[in-house]
C-alpha cells in the first residue's frame, strides 16, 4: 500500500442544471519522502486534486487514501484535524497574517501541532535568521515564501502540499525556493508534493504526474533526477 | 438594455443583504422620527374628533344658586337665552348638576346626576337608549363597570347633605335605560364634591324635567367657528377667548357669584395635551441618534462596496467612463435602497407608532377613534434628511476609489504598513501578554476606522438604553420624593372663605378629639402667578405662621446636599424649577400677581426641592407685611397608621362641619400621578427595542464587514487547522474588548443623553428626577452583552461557511 492513494476520486460542481467535473476519476500513488511535481495546463484540476488531498475540500465520489485511513469519509471536523497534524500547505500569494511578525506566523502554526519544531530554528534552516521579528510587508516576495515553508515545515506534517509556489516569484527566486523545497525532501525524508504549469521543472521530482481535462493523462518515475540548480528555463 | 443599466440591477440582487441593511437601517431611523414626531398632533386630532363629535362645550358659566329674601340668584332660563344672544355664541344651554349619594349593596358612593342637554355634552350611548320618562337614567361607563350596573338595575339617590332631596328631584329612584361616555370625561378621574366621601364615583344622566331647582347650577356654551378649529391650538383658544370675555362682561353686571371657565377647568382636558407635549419633546432627541447610526452604516457599507470593486472601478475608467459616470452606480444605489427604506419607514411610522403610543394612553384616557393620518411635513422632512444623508455618505466613500488612476485601481491594494504598536515597546508589559492577546491588540490597533465604529456601535446602544431606564426612574424617583418626603400629609381640608371662629373652634376641637389625627396645620394656599423679567408661571403660595410645624409637613431643602431650610420673614422661598424658569438666584426679585391687578414684589431666598407644579413659600407676617390679612383656606392633616385605614370615615365626618368646602386625598393624587407617569412604560419600551435593533444593524453589518475584509486570514487559520471554533475566538476576543469598553463609554454617554432627554422631555408643570439608578446600569449592560452575543454566534455561522479554497485562490 502506497503512503497516499487516490482512487477514482470525481469532484464535481454542480449549480442549477450545469454540472462541471473538476476531476474526473483520478487515480494516483505516491510514495513516502517523494518529490512529486504534478503540471497540467490551466483549469485541468490540479488544484482540485491538492485541496481534496489537503483536506480542504470534500470529493463527490472515491477514496484518498495517507498513511492507511481513508480521509474522504472524514466529517468537517476530522478533516480539521487532519490538516491541523498531518499537513503542510504552501500557497501562491503566501497568505501569511499581516499582522504578526516572521516568528509569530510560524509560532501561529505551532500553537496548534502536536510535535511542533521551535519557530526561531525553522526560520534559521529556512535563512530568515535575521528577519524573524519583521512583519511580512517587510519581506520580500522570496522572503515571504520562506516563511510560509518555515510555517508549515513546522507543524512536522506528514506530507508539504505546495500549490504553485514560485508563481509569483521571479525566476531567481523561485528557482531557490524549489532548492529548499527539494532539500527538505531529501534532509527530513518529508514527502513533498508540487503543482505547477511550468513544464520545465519536471526533471527535478522523483514522480511526475501530468493532469488533463480532470484526469490523469500521463505518469512515471523519474530515473534521472536532476538538482535544481542545473535547470533553466 | 444597456450594460450599465443591467450591471446595476444585478448588483442589487447579488448583494442582497447589503442592500436590504441600508434598507432597513433608513427605514428605523424615518420610521421613528416620523412617527414620533406625528404621535403629538395625532394625539390631539383624535381628541379633537372625541370633543367634536360629542359637542363639548367651549365654555361653562358657573353660579351657585344663592336664596335671599329678594329672590333666587343663579342661572335661570332668561339668563340662558341671553347667553345665547351674545355675539359668537352658537348654542347656550343650562344644565343641572347636583350630587347624591348611591348605595349599591355595601358600597356607598357619591353620583353626580346631570341633566341631559340637547346639543352640547351629549352622550354617545354604548349600549341601551337615552331617558324618556323622568324616572329612567343612564349611567356613565366607568361608573357602570365599576358598580356592575346593568341596563334594567334600579338606583335609588339619597341626600349627601341637609338639603332635602324630594326638594331638588322629583323622583329618588331610577332605571336604567343606558350605558354612555361623555367627551368630557376622557380620563379616570370625576371630580370632587362636598358630601360623603368627598370624591366622586360616578356620573349618570337623568332628563332634565327630573329637576325641581328653580335655577340651573352651569350654563353650557358652545361657540361660533371653534368646532371647525382643532382643540389645544392657538387658533381654538383664540376663538374662544374673545366670546369668552364677552360672556364675563355680561355676567358681571349680574348679581351673585359668577364663574366663567373654559375647557381648561376640566382637569383631564389639560393632562391629555401636556402627555401630547411630552412625547412631542422626546420625539425630537431620540430618532436623532438613529440617523446618525443610518450614516455610519451607510457609509460602511458602501466604502466596503467601492473597495471590493476596486478593480471594476479601475477597468471602467480605463476604458473611458468619467468619475460621474462610475460614481453613479453607487449613489443610485444608495439613493435606491434609502428612498424605498424611507417611503417604507415613513409610512409605517406614521401610521403605527401613533397608534401603539396613543393606545397605551388608554390606560389613562379612553380615546375611541385613533386618527394616524400621515403628517406629510414630518414624513417629507424625514426622508428627506434620510435619503440626503446616505447620499452624502456614499459620496464621501466612494471619493478615494474615484480619483485615483486607472493603473493603481487595477492592483490589487497594497497592504497596510505594518510597524511595531505603542505598547510593543514597552517589553515589561508586551512580553507578558500571551500570543492570542498579542495578536487582538494589533489587530485592534490596526483597524481603526472599524474600531471606532463598533464602539460608537456599542456605545450608541448601551446609551439608549441607559436613557430608556434612567428616564424611568427619573419619572418614578420623583413620586416617592414628593410624596413620602417632602409633602408629609395625607389629606389637605378645604376651608370656605370667611370662616367663623366658632366654626374653625367647632373643626379644630374634632380634630383634636380624633387620636387618628396625629397632626394638623392651618395653611393658606392659592393660586398665583410668579413672574421673573421674561417669564411667567402659574403657581401656589403657601403661607403658614408656625413655620417650624410647616416644615413638618412640607420638608423644604436643597436637592442636592437635602441641607434644610428655615422660612425667613423676608424672603419668599421658591421651587427648584420655577427658579429655572424664571431665571432668578437666591437675592434676586420675583413679581407674585393674584388675578390681574394685585402685584407684589419679594426677595428671593432659598431654593427648594420640589417636584409637582411651581411653589413658593412665605411666613404670615411677611405676607401679611405684603398683601394683607392671610386668611386661612387650607388644612393640612397627617394621620396615623391606623387613621390612614380609616382615612374615608374620618374625612367624612370633617366633611359634615360647617366651613369646610371639600378634600383631597393626598394618595389619590399620588396614585393618579403614577398612572400617568406609568403610561412613560411603553415609551420605555419602545426605546429599548430601538436600541435592541440599532446595536444589532450595526453590529451585525460591522462583523460582515470585518469577516469579508480578513477572509483571507481566516481562511489561512483554517488551512492551518484552526478548529472552527478557535477561529471564532480569534474574533471573538476583539468583540469581547471592544463590548467591554463600548458599554463603558455608553455608561457615561448614556448619563448625559439622559439628562438631555429629561430636561428637553419634562412637561412644564413636573421636574423629573436627574439621576440614573445602578440598576439601570446592570440592566443596559446585561442587555447590551446580551445583543452582542446573539451577533457573535451568528458570526460563527457565517465563519463556518467561510470556504478556504475560493478565498484562498485569487489576488484579490
Amino acid at each position: 500500500m502506497s503512503f497516499i492513494e487516490l482512487k477514482d476520486v470525481v469532484k464535481e460542481y454542480k449549480t442549477g442544471e450545469v454540472s462541471i467535473k473538476a476531476a474526473d476519476g483520478i487515480s494516483l500513488s505516491i510514495e513516502k519522502g517523494e518529490f512529486v511535481v504534478i503540471v497540467g495546463p490551466s483549469g485541468a484540476g490540479k488544484t482540485t486534486v491538492l485541496n481534496i488531498l489537503g483536506g480542504m475540500d470534500t470529493l463527490t465520489s472515491g477514496s484518498v487514501i495517507v498513511d492507511g485511513t481513508d480521509i474522504s469519509k472524514y466529517n468537517s471536523k476530522n478533516l480539521t484535524a487532519y490538516r491541523r497534524y498531518d499537513i503542510g500547505f504552501v500557497f501562491q500569494f503566501y497568505n501569511l497574517v499581516q499582522n504578526l511578525t516572521a516568528k509569530e506566523n510560524v509560532e501561529l502554526a505551532n500553537q496548534i501541532s502536536k510535535n511542533p519544531l521551535d519557530a526561531a530554528e525553522v526560520l534559521t534552516e529556512v535563512g530568515l535568521n535575521d528577519r524573524m521579528n519583521n512583519f511580512p510587508a517587510q519581506l520580500s516576495g522570496g522572503e515571504q515564501q520562506r516563511v510560509a515553508i518555515a510555517r508549515a515545515l513546522a507543524k512536522n506534517p506528514k506530507m508539504l502540499l505546495c500549490d504553485e509556489p514560485t508563481g509569483a516569484l521571479d525566476y531567481n527566486t523561485g528557482k531557490a525556493i524549489l532548492k529548499l523545497l527539494q532539500d527538505t525532501c531529501r534532509k527530513k525524508g518529508m514527502t513533498v508534493i508540487v503543482i505547477t504549469h511550468n513544464q520545465a521543472i519536471v526533471p527535478m521530482a522523483d514522480r511526475v504526474f501530468k493532469i488533463k481535462n480532470g484526469q490523469v493523462s500521463d505518469t512515471y518515475v523519474n530515473n534521472s533526477i536532476v538538482s535544481v540548480e542545473r535547470i533553466e528555463w | 438594455m444597456r450594460a450599465v443599466k443591467k450591471e446595476f440591477y444585478v448588483e442589487i440582487r447579488k448583494t442582497k443583504s447589503r442592500f436590504i441593511s441600508i434598507l432597513i437601517i433608513v427605514a428605523l431611523g424615518v420610521a421613528f422620527f416620523a412617527g414620533i414626531c406625528s404621535t403629538e398632533p395625532d394625539m390631539r386630532l383624535s381628541a379633537d374628533k372625541l370633543y367634536d363629535d360629542g359637542k363639548l362645550m367651549d365654555i361653562r358659566v358657573v353660579s351657585p344658586m344663592i336664596v335671599t329674601e329678594g329672590g333666587v340668584t343663579g342661572i335661570n332660563d332668561e339668563i340662558v337665552k341671553e347667553i345665547g344672544q351674545i355675539d359668537g355664541v352658537k348654542t347656550a344651554r343650562g344644565a343641572y348638576l347636583v350630587d347624591f349619594i348611591n348605595r349599591i349593596g355595601d358600597k356607598e358612593g357619591v353620583v353626580s346626576l346631570q341633566s341631559y342637554t340637547e346639543g352640547i355634552n351629549e352622550p354617545a350611548m354604548k349600549e341601551g337608549r337615552l331617558p324618556e320618562e323622568i324616572n329612567e337614567c343612564i349611567v356613565e361607563k366607568s361608573y357602570a363597570k365599576n358598580y356592575n350596573l346593568k341596563i334594567g338595575d334600579e338606583l335609588t339617590f339619597t341626600s349627601g347633605n341637609e338639603t332635602a332631596i324630594e326638594s331638588i328631584i322629583k323622583e329618588t329612584t331610577f332605571t336604567v335605560t343606558g350605558i354612555y361616555t361623555s367627551p368630557y370625561y376622557i380620563g379616570r378621574d370625576r371630580g370632587t364634591t362636598t358630601i360623603g366621601n368627598g370624591k366622586i364615583d360616578g356620573v349618570a344622566m337623568v332628563r332634565e324635567e327630573a329637576f325641581l331647582l328653580p335655577v340651573y347650577g352651569s350654563c353650557y356654551i358652545t361657540v361660533e367657528g371653534a368646532e371647525e378649529k382643532e382643540a389645544y391650538t392657538d387658533e381654538y383658544n383664540e376663538t374662544v377667548e374673545v366670546v369668552k370675555n364677552k360672556i364675563e362682561t355680561y355676567v358681571n353686571g349680574l348679581d351673585g357669584v359668577w364663574y366663567v371657565l373654559d375647557r381648561m377647568s376640566i382637569q383631564t382636558y389639560g393632562e391629555f395635551d401636556q402627555d401630547a407635549q411630552r412625547i412631542g419633546n422626546i420625539g425630537k432627541v431620540i430618532p436623532v441618534v438613529f440617523f446618525i447610526v443610518a450614516a455610519l452604516v451607510s457609509l460602511t457599507t458602501m466604502t466596503r462596496m467601492v473597495e471590493e470593486q476596486r478593480t471594476q472601478i479601475g477597468t471602467l475608467k480605463a476604458l473611458g467612463y468619467t468619475k460621474a459616470e462610475v460614481a453613479s452606480k453607487y449613489i443610485k444605489y444608495a439613493l435606491f435602497a434609502s428612498v424605498i427604506g424611507s417611503l417604507i419607514g415613513g409610512i409605517f411610522g406614521s401610521l403605527v407608532l401613533p397608534r401603539v403610543i396613543i393606545n397605551a394612553y388608554n390606560m389613562l384616557y379612553t380615546i375611541e377613534t385613533i386618527l394616524t393620518p400621515v403628517n406629510m411635513f414630518y414624513f417629507t422632512l424625514a426622508c428627506g434628511v434620510a435619503v440626503i444623508l446616505v447620499t452624502v455618505a456614499t459620496v464621501f466613500s466612494c471619493y478615494r476609489e474615484l480619483t485615483d488612476c486607472p493603473a493603481a485601481l487595477m492592483r490589487p491594494e497594497p497592504p497596510k504598513k505594518t510597524k511595531k504598536i505603542f505598547l510593543e515597546h514597552i517589553p515589561v508589559i508586551w512580553n507578558k501578554i500571551n500570543f492570542g492577546g498579542k495578536s487582538t491588540i494589533r489587530n485592534l490597533v490596526r483597524y481603526k476606522k472599524r474600531l471606532f465604529m463598533t464602539l460608537f456601535g456599542i456605545s450608541g446602544c448601551m446609551s439608549l438604553l441607559v436613557v430608556g431606564f434612567g428616564v424611568k426612574d427619573s419619572i418614578n424617583s420623583i413620586i416617592g420624593i414628593q410624596y413620602d418626603e417632602l409633602h408629609r400629609y395625607d389629606t389637605v381640608l378645604g376651608l370656605e372663605a370667611g370662616l367663623s371662629d366658632s366654626d374653625r373652634e367647632n373643626i379644630e376641637s374634632k380634630l383634636n378629639n380624633n387620636r387618628e389625627v396625629r397632626d394638623y396645620i392651618f395653611i393658606r394656599n392659592s393660586s398665583l402667578t410668579l413672574e421673573g423679567d421674561e417669564a411667567s408661571l402659574t403657581g401656589f403660595i403657601y403661607v403658614a405662621n408656625d413655620t417650624e410645624k410647616f416644615t413638618d409637613f412640607i420638608k423644604l431643602r436643597d436637592r442636592e446636599k437635602h441641607e434644610n431650610y428655615q422660612m425667613s420673614d423676608s424672603r419668599v422661598m421658591i421651587s427648584e424649577k420655577a427658579a429655572d424658569k424664571l431665571k432668578v438666584n437666591k437675592g434676586d426679585t420675583i413679581k407674585l400677581v393674584f388675578g390681574d391687578t394685585d402685584r407684589y414684589e419679594a426677595v428671593v431666598g432659598d431654593i427648594v426641592e420640589n417636584y409637582v407644579y411651581h411653589n413658593v413659600y412665605m411666613t404670615q407676617s411677611m405676607y401679611e407685611g405684603l398683601v394683607g390679612k392671610a386668611e386661612y383656606n387650607q388644612i393640612l392633616i397627617s394621620l396615623t397608621d391606623k387613621g390612614k385605614e380609616n382615612e374615608e370615615k374620618i374625612i367624612e365626618e370633617l366633611l359634615r362641619c360647617s366651613g369646610v368646602s371639600g378634600v383631597s386625598y393626598i394618595d389619590k393624587m399620588r396614585s393618579g400621578f403614577e398612572d400617568m407617569l406609568g403610561s412613560m412604560d411603553v415609551i420605555i419600551a419602545v426605546i429599548i427595542i430601538a436600541a435592541g435593533g440599532l446595536a444589532f444593524i450595526v453590529l451585525y453589518n460591522l462583523n460582515n464587514i470585518n469577516i469579508s475584509e480578513r477572509r483571507r486570514e481566516l481562511a489561512t487559520l483554517k488551512v492551518l487547522g484552526f478548529y472552527d471554533i478557535e477561529v471564532s475566538r480569534y474574533i471573538y476576543r476583539e468583540n469581547v474588548i471592544l463590548t467591554i469598553i463600548g458599554i463603558v463609554a455608553g455608561a457615561f454617554l448614556g448619563v448625559v443623553l439622559h439628562r438631555f432627554v429629561i430636561v428637553t422631555a419634562e412637561v412644564d408643570m413636573v421636574m423629573f428626577g436627574r439621576s440614573v439608578e445602578p440598576l439601570s446600569f446592570v440592566w443596559s449592560s446585561l442587555l447590551t452583552i446580551l445583543f452582542a452575543v446573539i451577533i457573535n454566534i451568528s458570526m460563527h455561522y457565517k465563519l463556518k461557511k467561510v470556504d478556504m479554497a475560493t478565498s484562498l485562490k485569487s489576488v484579490e
